[in-house]
């Protein structure tokens, strides 16, 4: 079997898939609100171009806004873990504590706390996305190979220093993990926010478009909503592995 | 010279056990070691694999204390790891995101020092020079390797702790490292302290061979080699010695 490249795959499997879909369709003749098709996807997507692109827009911005103080969060949490041992035994409980909680449930409160606007989707971005930021930070800061700390202690380093110069650099490539999840997530935070009370945005869209059985929107949205997380996690993959080329990665995409 | 002759370091094993716990028992590992190793000394560790060596030399860099006995440097007892003490391990245990220079500049940089020169130098004098910018990951294990000993000989330390330094390296090469680690031992003035699996080795390198047997590691063995650099491995001296080590380390046929 040849092996064909990522970029080439993504738009033979979406092709691919639309077809089906729209054979599929054809064949069962299923109503439109239950599932819409492709071709009417593609036409709702047509008509609704400016609505769509401006609610995609500010999901964006919601997300990346919540992207870059969640990760803000997560290095923040993942540092003062690592050095302190009063805030790791303290913290670590608290933090897993909240990840109990369903986000769904904490979402009309946000919106209680912070207003209809753009903050409350930002926090809410914020709190999915700084644990695996957190967690796979720490995690990457405990584990440092005991060979490189011992030789960080011949060399007198003080314990600031033996982070700085030896256990943050060993720590990127986890570090690197927990960013790609957490792009990949972060739409989702922003657009359960606008779920919940917002007055645009694709969440927003979405959920007016679903109670008024405009399936067909609803899709485009959804298509609209993939297609930014798939750029973002790209963004995030490609960057991480330009910045961080020492993290082997032996991974085919 | 003044300065070299301040730092130079007498140390002094005297008693010292150890034992881990393993498996909810205890595993002893060094049994009333004793040993003396008085400054410009090169006393390579011959010893069976398991039976203790890395532990002995991780308490003489200050990385572990032992449970018994005390080891001592010019008389103050080795509490903690120092930069006048430092190991080169079998892995080279090079920073992945750092280059050649950088990572020979490390202990510079920790102790907020600075000295291009002598990094310089020190590049030079390993054979690594035009090597600057390369990454660990460019690098040959010879290569790495050298780079790990440039890195510890660039904080001019006074004792030189090497753990099988080049167990990996192909034979070959390994000869050329030996020179050079005779070579750097005599510019640089400082005690080296090996272990090494490889009896040759030992006995091209050493002014003193100490043989200990299987776990706990006790010293059943000790010969002085005072013949001159380089040394011939043929030499009947050295044979002789050689030999005798064999039957120390339970080869009594001769091969
Ligand atoms: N941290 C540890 N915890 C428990 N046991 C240990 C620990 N470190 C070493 N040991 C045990 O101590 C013994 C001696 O280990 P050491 O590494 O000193 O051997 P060595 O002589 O250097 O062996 P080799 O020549 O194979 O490197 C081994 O049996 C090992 O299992
Ligand atoms: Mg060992």
């Amino acid at each position: 079997m040849p092996s064909f490249p990522l970029y080439f795959r993504i738009p033979i499997l979406i092709i691919g898939l639309l077809l089906l879909w729209q054979g599929i369709h054809l064949f069962l003749n299923i109503p439109p609100y239950l599932l819409p098709s492709p071709y009417s996807v593609f036409i709702a997507f047509k008509d609704n171009q400016v609505l769509l692109w401006n609610s995609a827009l500010i999901t964006f911005n919601e997300t990346i806004l919540g992207l870059i103080s969640g990760c803000g969060l997560g290095i923040l949490l993942a540092l003062m873990m690592s050095l302190i041992p009063f805030v790791r035994q303290w913290l670590m409980p608290i933090i897993l504590i909240s990840q109990s909680i369903p986000t769904f449930a904490l979402a009309p409160l946000l919106v209680l706390w912070f207003g209809f606007g753009i903050s409350s989707k930002v926090v809410m971005a914020m709190i999915m996305i700084f644990f695996p930021v957190t967690s796979a930070f720490f995690d990457g800061l405990t584990r440092t190979p005991a060979g490189w700390i011992e030789l960080g202690k011949t060399m007198n380093a003080s314990p600031l220093r033996q982070l700085l110069y030896i256990r943050i650099p060993a720590a990127l490539p986890s570090f690197a993990s927990g960013l790609r999840i957490a792009a990949a997530i972060a739409p989702i935070g922003a657009v359960v926010g606008e779920w919940v009370g917002a007055s645009s945005g694709l969440g927003f869209l979405m959920q007016n478009a679903n109670n008024r059985f405009q399936t067909d929107l609803m899709f485009a949205a959804l298509f609209l909503l993939s297609l930014m997380t798939i750029c973002l996690w790209g963004a995030v993959t490609i960057a991480t592995t330009k910045l961080i080329p020492w993290a082997e990665d032996t991974r085919e995409f | 010279m003044v300065d070299s002759l301040v730092k130079q370091q007498k140390i002094e094993i005297t008693n010292v056990s150890h034992s881990y716990s393993l498996d909810d028992h205890d595993l002893p590992v060094l049994e009333e070691i004793d040993l003396t190793i008085e400054p410009n000394e090169f006393v390579v560790i011959l010893g069976p694999s398991g039976c203790g060596k890395s532990t002995l030399l991780r308490m003489v860099a200050g990385l572990e204390r032992p449970e018994q006995g005390s080891i001592k440097a010019n008389g103050e007892e080795i509490i903690a790891a120092d930069p006048s003490r430092i190991v080169v391990f079998q892995d080279p245990t090079l920073f992945p995101w750092l280059t050649v220079r950088q990572n020979v500049e490390l202990g510079f940089k920790i102790q907020k020092k600075k000295d291009d020169k002598a990094i310089s130098d020190m590049l030079e004098m390993i054979g690594l020079a035009g090597f600057d910018n390369a990454y660990p990951s460019q690098l040959s294990g010879g290569m790495a390797q050298r780079v790990a000993l440039a890195r510890a000989l660039v904080n001019d330390p006074s004792v030189l702790i090497l753990d099988e330094p080049l167990g990996k390296l192909d034979s070959l090469t390994r000869i050329t490292m030996q020179k050079e680690l005779v070579n750097l031992w005599r510019n640089k003035q400082f005690t080296g302290l090996m272990v090494t699996h490889d009896i040759e080795e030992a006995l091209l390198l050493a002014t003193r061979i100490i043989v200990m047997r299987q776990r706990p590691a006790h010293i059943i063995g000790e010969f002085k080699l005072d013949m001159d650099y380089p040394r011939h491995r043929d030499s009947e001296e050295l044979l002789k010695i050689r030999r005798e080590i064999f039957g120390l380390l339970g080869h009594k046929s001769d091969w």
